[in-house]
């Protein structure tokens, strides 16, 4: 029987800032990651006899969004890296990158230019859940 | 007041970079100074020899040449002691080592170690100021133990 293997304890997501530092997201079990392209690939336009231009468009860039443990060493890291960006110089913002190795299906995504989108949202339950982190990156490069 | 830290600059890529490094807990220091004494003192005896008969320097120019001259000693004594340690024990003593440390970035303090992985990048390839701080996390953690003056003489330019 033909089968595929898929392990999430086998992707390697690593945060890094050159003023921070860098951050190994996976160690303490990553939550989910949800990374989605901002633009189209093609799209249509159309005339009104029905003639079709197909439009080749190119979109790297796109938003991801990192559920993480709170209180983790990842979620004491990724406000700190949210803390050093409000007070920090503006050509130092963007320089964040996150690395997602996938060693189980041989795929590398690495996200550059990665900013915070809007800071996490605050909620307190009896129990811990995931803290939310929606951040942009300004391209995304695929091996 | 006790000092539990130690601060330490290195330069990586030409940039300098400030180190703190934390005195280790007891449990912890012990079973560094075990691993010491089984490892490293051979080689520190046979460094004492080395520079033994050296006389004092005169001025600042000496001083700075018999600091060079001595770094490169130690260099070429890292490879004995690598060569007594198996791959095991080197890496869970240099994790071991650099869990004590951290380095200032214009965030803060980051720890160089976070678990057993690299929690800055600088430091990923580089094996010269991993083993200089391996060093200086011994010396400081050590130092007392194996009588200060002799190993802090081998680094003259670090004390002051």
């Amino acid at each position: 029987m033909a089968f595929s293997v898929y392990s999430l304890a086998d992707v390697i997501t690593t945060f890094s800032h050159p003023d921070v530092g860098k951050c190994i997201i996976s160690d303490e079990g990553g939550g989910r990651i949800t990374i989605s392209y901002a633009g189209d690939m093609a799209s249509n336009t159309t005339t009104a006899t029905g003639y079709v231009v197909v439009n080749k468009l190119v979109a790297k860039n796109g938003s991801c969004s990192l559920e993480i443990p709170m209180n983790s060493n990842a979620d004491v890291f990724l406000r700190k890296w949210i803390k050093f960006l409000k007070g920090s110089a503006t050509k130092r913002f963007a320089l964040a990158s996150l690395t997602l190795n996938d060693s189980a299906a041989g795929r590398v995504l690495t996200l550059t230019g990665v900013v915070p989108q809007k800071e996490p949202d605050e909620g307190y339950d009896q129990q811990s859940g995931n803290r939310q982190y929606n951040l942009l990156f300004a391209e995304m490069t695929v091996k | 007041m006790r000092i539990t830290t130690k601060e330490v600059k290195h330069e990586i890529d030409g940039q300098e970079m400030t180190f703190q490094i934390k005195k280790m807990d007891a449990l912890r220091g012990s079973y560094l100074m075990k691993f010491c004494a089984e490892k490293f003192l051979p080689v520190f005896t046979k460094a004492q020899h080395m520079f033994n008969d050296e006389e004092a320097p005169k001025n600042e120019e000496e001083a700075k040449e018999l600091a060079r001259v001595r770094t490169e000693q130690i260099f070429t004594l890292i490879p004995e002691v690598l060569a007594s340690m198996t791959e095991e024990e080197l890496i869970s003593f240099e994790t071991r080592c650099l869990q004590t440390v951290e380095v200032l970035k214009p965030a803060g303090w980051q720890p160089v170690m976070v678990g057993n992985h690299f929690g800055v990048e600088e430091l990923e390839d580089d094996i010269k100021t991993v083993l200089i701080l391996c060093y200086e996390v011994v010396e400081f953690n050590m130092g007392s133990f194996f009588g200060g003056k002799n190993l802090a003489s081998l680094l003259p330019h670090k004390s002051t």
